[in-house]
């Protein structure tokens, strides 16, 4: 995300703390997207991801006002967003094992575009790919990349918001590699 | 550094674009770490971005909407906006320090009760003291008897004590009419100071 728009969501978060619906509304349509794809790669459903992302916008709007600006808004709700995933996955392990179907991999998002159909399509299969090893994560470990990987948090930082030791989180995250790595040359990702 | 403990650093940094000066040492001297090094900066290079997951604009403004309507759909039930929430906070702190404000006036009365006992107390030891004085002058007077009378009794105290009171001030300030004659009836003013 660019840095001018970071200063507009938290110039927005400082105004929709005060109560300011408009302010709110367009913060809910600059990071709809970004919290979708979050919520896409903790639980593999585009349904349930579309759903937690919009549970997780409420759930920011009626916490607004316990929002100190210690911390970025996008990590705030991205933490939310997260908290959610982990509590549909801890809810029934069932759904876990169902919700990561081949029939649930999707391509309801649309790949970034680019003028390469062989990009694309390497693109999509990556993703899916991704998708399908988040999906063989336990769900600690699952929150863990995430946060680690594609929200660029600290270790320190992740172990607070889980509410983990340091050391865990670390654990979590070597498996998690340690997992990825060996799908990745089953299914020849890398060279 | 061993070799466990690099590929431990490695996979730590995974996605990371730096590590330790130690694993930059171990990796210099090290062909297999170094592969391996290779191998995970690749495979995070491949996993697709964040912006690979991006949801279209439509179906973002879909969901705009059915958040516009679930907080409408919560407002009209009478959950409230983050600024009445905050104002309600705010509300619920001092609520909060109500129990501490009022055990705080309780330690205050009470203390001022205790001062106001104590300084009666000093008051009776006054009188008290007073009285000595009184049973010394009866014993010089021998025709002296204490009046039966406690406003009497009172004002003679009051003049004796000197201390809460001033007796010229009772008998002019003080007294009514109906005092002023019986003292009058039944005192010589000598009987008084």
């Amino acid at each position: 995300m660019a840095t001018k728009e970071y200063e507009d969501i938290e110039e927005l978060a400082r105004k929709a703390r005060l109560g300011d619906r408009e302010a709110f509304s367009k913060i809910v349509r600059l990071m709809m997207s970004r919290t979708v794809a979050l919520t896409y790669r903790m639980t593999g459903d585009s349904d349930i991801a579309m759903d937690l992302a919009q549970d997780s916008f409420v759930a920011a709007w009626e916490k607004l006002s316990a929002f100190r600006g210690e911390a970025k808004f996008t990590s705030w709700l991205h933490q939310i967003a997260v908290n959610k995933c982990l509590n549909y996955l801890n809810q029934a392990s069932t759904r876990l094992n169902r919700s990561w179907d081949e029939s649930n991999l999707d391509t309801h998002e649309s790949a970034p575009s680019t003028s390469d159909p062989e990009r694309t399509r390497q693109i999509n299969l990556l993703r899916e790919g991704v998708l399908r090893f988040m999906g063989t994560l336990p769900a600690m470990q699952r929150a863990v990349f995430e946060l680690r990987f594609y929200q660029g948090m600290s270790f320190g930082e992740i172990a607070r918001k889980l509410s983990k030791a340091e050391g865990t989180v670390k654990t979590h995250y070597r498996q998690a590699v340690q997992k990825l790595r060996r799908m990745a040359t089953e299914k020849g990702w890398v060279s | 550094m061993n070799c466990a403990d690099c590929r431990q650093e490695l996979e730590l940094s995974f996605g990371q674009a730096e590590f330790d000066a130690t694993v930059s040492e171990h990796l210099a001297q090290c062909a297999d770490c170094r592969t391996y090094w290779v191998e995970l900066t690749e495979l995070a290079g491949s996993l697709p971005s964040d912006d690979a997951f991006v949801v279209d604009a439509t179906t973002v403004e879909m969901l705009a909407l059915k958040v516009d309507q679930a907080i409408d759909a919560q407002e009209s039930k009478g959950k409230t906006t983050p600024g009445e929430l905050g104002e309600q906070r705010s509300l619920l702190t001092w609520m909060r320090l109500l129990p501490a404000a009022a055990a705080l006036l309780l330690v205050i009365g009470i203390g001022s009760a205790g001062y106001l006992l104590g300084r009666f107390d000093n008051r009776t030891t006054t009188m008290a003291g007073n009285g000595a004085a009184f049973e010394i002058s009866q014993a010089m007077d021998d025709d002296y008897s204490e009046p039966d009378d406690p406003t009497v009794r009172l004002l003679l105290y009051d003049f004796a004590s000197d201390r809460l009171y001033d007796a010229s001030e009772t008998l002019l300030d003080d007294i009514t009419e109906e005092e002023l004659r019986y003292l009058e009836q039944n005192f010589e003013v000598g009987d008084l100071l």
